[in-house]
């Protein structure tokens, strides 16, 4: 008889790794429950609520949020229920940066201009006055602003020639020059100034700027005189902030939008950095528009392309540039920048 | 109206606490939620409200029409016609760019009239609903639902905590809840709470910080990164993606459990998976569903062969792909997905046939009864999951004690294989364009330098995220079962303090979420 062949089988078990069952709870335990996580979580975290309260719109609206979250966070500090909160922003470096005094800041550079930090010999370009760019010492580029900046950027970093360049893209989405108590661009741009020591500067903002400012606690509403004054000043203070030896400034005027109130806004505000523009030289401001709008300045959503089929050049909310609009847009603001650095001269050398 | 945001944590208070004050008058329920549905989906644009409730009329008047009708092919005509006026909506608002842009491309040159480039806003949700409308008219054609009254509907349609992006719930998974009374009694708190804390960490703290850290720079950019920085990009971008995706579907399951509405689950670990084809049975399963019943058993489904199957296959993956989005970059994604379904499940039956052939000849040399007694092949099995289970419904699989060795081998193999398959398909997806996809392929292998981006905690987000694939689903409902039997204050409050924990984790400003626009 035949010796009996074993497959090698597992030892199945046929039943499930028990499980246990949760324990349900009745609709006003639920209710109740969320409205005491509503109020631990208001009370630990009332700091942020108070941020929150303080980025809306000026307004009604903003006023009462605002005392209540004040309250909240007036309640919690007494009973120091603010304090992980704190320490957790302190530890994970979400504390609100310390702000610069810009003003006092474009005060002394008018009375002693700093000078570059650089410690290389550098050739200098008669003409501008601005230094050779070599691979040795690539340019160092910031672009900063808004939203509109991010694609704008990014197309412009791919134009750049990456070793002769160095550039740090610095956008922050919704900010603008209208509400530093939600980004304070003027700090940011001093802070960096020191940190990152740009020599090419570009700049983009507007499209979160047409709202109401606030002035010495005052509420300046959009559009009426003292604002436009107002947001004059502000527009007038970057540049000269950006003002110093051996930095260029490129300042990007906001191409048409699609909503036709929109655009007539965002001109009022390209008119704005024009006549502030026109009174300070160091500032060269390049219309984003010429790239990406109709011949006859009207907004486009597409264009012709060199092989004559339509490109899009804005994005579906009718305001962002599409990837191919940054791209036109990009290449005449990344060519000022070129251009007063004679990054030309600069690729010869480097193939010589 | 995001769900990580200040504005939806009050509206969703009002809705909750309404909600439950009316649950005992069915009709003014329905009728308030489905105010609170339009005024969330009208907070966006308040013409979208115009949208959804056109398009919950004409499919309601469809639904209607065919189920009164007894001709077969009055009510295939009728079918017919909802059908096109879905797809229709669809196509417009979705789709229209796309082919006029690709139109324009083609018969530009010739100097032929082409469709203008028209910018259309792609009004949220619009995919989601389509598909739900869709599901429900054929079911009422096929007979396995009868028409619901019509504000059951339009709250099906519009219920907000699944309208932006889903789960996609089925006209026959939704409409028997609103039948029944909801029961106040029995609410699952801690499983809602442990939902919406897990998708809102995942959606704000880690989806999050890897696009910032990694995926959009190396995505943005490819050109400018490392080869090692952009294969460690496209392992962000997928965990990135199932962060971000599985993490609403978490807050809207958690939410309509508070609410006393129960939805199908729509992830399941995917990455665990050790095939493709378990893959899509892990990775939004409610599409994957609907597109099973909807397009791939309409299509043949297996019938008729392998080669029917497969062509079936391919075009339900390549359709998938293209409801993601106008572009060719998901068109490849979907083809790809095809291409590897049918390739896989030509292997395992050539595999399964060799084993068969092997199986026959030993067993018989086995005395009855003594066969192996684990489960045949997976190759017999749909490509999709059988049906969907809710979301607490998904168990883990009877164990069938410790694997062999060689077993375990091959399921790391497989399940290595499947990863980085799925991430050559996350390259198209999330690429703006073929080129750049196939750009950053190319310097992915031929691009060697430093890695900056590539930083330890980066690197062990990705791991963390990936091993947390492989814990039991057991082992999280053994332990949530015991926080459930926490005094309700100690949960409540331990909810509120993660809430700020994940404030406090995350970026300023939340963006919207990835599947926002699909």
């Amino acid at each position: 008889m035949a010796a009996p062949v074993h497959i090698r089988s597992r030892a199945a078990r046929p039943t499930r790794t028990p499980f246990k069952k949760r324990r349900p709870f009745r609709s006003d335990q639920t209710v109740g429950a969320l409205v005491v996580a509503f109020v631990v979580a208001t009370l630990l975290g009332s700091q942020s609520l108070v941020e929150l309260a303080r980025q809306q719109p000026y307004g009604t609206s903003r006023t009462v949020s605002l005392t209540l979250a004040q309250g909240v966070d007036r309640v919690a500090q007494a009973l120091s229920l603010d304090r992980p909160a704190r320490a957790m922003k302190d530890w994970t470096g979400k504390t609100p940066p310390v702000l610069v005094d810009v003003e006092a800041l474009v005060q002394r550079q008018a009375v002693v201009p700093p000078t570059t930090a650089s410690t290389i010999p550098l050739d200098v370009n008669p003409a501008t006055g601005l230094r050779y760019i070599s691979v040795e010492e690539p340019l160092r580029v910031l672009l900063a602003g808004d939203s509109m900046m991010a694609e704008l950027g990014t197309a412009m970093q791919e134009l750049a020639p990456t070793d002769l360049t160095n550039i740090r893209l610095d956008y922050r989405i919704s900010s603008g020059l209208s509400r530093p108590d939600y980004f304070d661009w003027p700090s940011k741009l001093a802070q960096l100034l020191d940190s990152y020591e740009p020599e090419a500067v570009v700049v983009l903002f507007g499209t979160n700027d047409h709202q109401d400012v606030e002035v010495n606690g005052r509420v300046l509403a959009v559009d009426s005189p003292e604002w436009l004054t107002e947001y004059h000043r502000r527009v007038g203070l970057v540049m000269d902030l950006l003002h110093r030896p051996g930095l260029t400034l490129t300042w990007v005027a906001l191409p048409a939008m699609r909503s036709a109130n929109f655009s007539t806004a965002m001109a009022r505000l390209s008119e704005v950095y024009r006549v502030e523009a026109a009174s300070r030289p160091w500032v060269s401001l390049v219309n984003s528009g010429a790239a990406i709008d109709a011949a006859d300045g009207s907004y486009a959503a597409a264009l012709p392309a060199a092989g004559s089929e339509p490109v899009v050049m804005r994005q579906d909310d009718g305001v962002h540039f599409s990837k191919a609009g940054a791209q036109r847009a990009g290449l005449v603001v990344w060519g000022n920048v070129a251009q007063r650095w004679d990054l030309a001269r600069a690729k010869a050398a480097q193939n010589d | 109206m995001l769900f990580p945001t200040f504005t939806f944590a009050v509206f969703f208070a009002v809705a909750l606490t309404a909600g439950w004050a009316l649950h005992r008058n069915p009709a003014r329920w329905k009728l308030f939620m489905l105010g609170a549905s339009y005024f969330f989906y009208g907070f966006w644009d308040w013409r979208f409200i115009g949208l959804i409730a056109m398009s919950t009329a004409v499919n309601q008047m469809a639904a209607e029409v065919i189920h009164r009708n007894r001709g077969e092919r009055a009510r295939s005509t009728v079918l017919g016609a909802a059908v096109v006026f879905n797809l229709v909506l669809l196509g417009f608002f979705k789709y229209y760019g796309f082919f006029a842009e690709s139109i324009q491309a083609t018969i530009g040159r010739l100097g032929l009239p082409a469709p203008p480039l028209l910018q259309i806003v792609l009004p949220v949700a619009v995919s989601f609903f389509t598909f739900q409308a869709l599901s429900y008219v054929i079911d009422v054609r096929r007979g396995l639902l009868a028409p619901a009254p019509l504000i059951n509907f339009a709250l099906y349609l519009s219920f907000f905590p699944h309208l932006v992006a889903g789960p996609i719930v089925r006209a026959k998974e939704f409409l028997p809840q609103l039948e029944t009374r909801l029961d106040p009694r029995r609410i699952d708190l801690t499983g809602a709470a442990a939902l919406i804390g897990a998708g809102l960490f995942k959606k704000v703290v880690i989806s999050s910080y890897l696009a910032e850290a990694i995926v959009d720079p190396v995505f943005d950019q490819p050109g400018q990164h490392s080869s090692l920085e952009l294969l460690i990009g496209v392992y962000g971008y997928a965990i990135q993606i199932y962060a971000d995706f599985s993490g609403y579907t978490d807050i809207a399951i958690g939410l309509a459990l508070l609410l006393g509405i129960r939805f199908p689950a729509n992830f399941d670990r995917p990455y665990s998976a050790v095939s493709i084809q378990e893959f899509w049975r892990r990775w939004h399963m409610t599409l994957s569903n609907w597109l099973r019943d909807y397009l791939y058993v309409p299509l043949g489904g297996s019938r008729g062969g392998p080669q029917r199957r497969d062509r079936n296959l391919l075009l339900t993956m390549l359709l998938g792909g293209l409801w993601h989005g106008a572009a060719w970059t998901f068109v490849i994604w979907g083809a790809l997905q095809g291409v590897g379904l049918v390739v896989e499940r030509r292997l395992s039956e050539n595999r399964s046939g060799t084993r068969a052939t092997r199986r026959r000849r030993q067993i018989a040399l086995v005395p009855a009864g003594r066969e192996d007694s684990r489960p045949a092949s997976h190759s017999d099995s749909p490509p999709y999951p059988a049906s969907p289970a809710r979301h607490d419904e998904l168990d883990d699989p009877a164990p069938l004690g410790p694997p062999r060795r060689s077993e375990r081998r091959s399921r790391w193999l497989g399940r290595l294989i499947t990863f980085h398959f799925i991430c050559l398909g996350w390259v198209f997806f999330r690429s703006d364009s073929l080129s750049e996809a196939l750009h950053m392929l190319w310097r992915m292998v031929f691009a060697w330098g430093s890695a900056p981006l590539v930083t330890p905690l980066v690197l062990a987000v990705i791991g963390i995220c990936l091993a947390v694939q492989l814990i039991p689903r057991t082992l999280t409902r053994n332990v949530l079962a015991d926080l459930s039997r926490l005094p309700v204050l100690v949960q409540a409050a331990g909810f509120g303090a993660f809430l700020v924990l994940i404030d406090l984790l995350g970026p300023t400003g939340v963006a919207p979420f990835i599947y926002f626009r699909f």
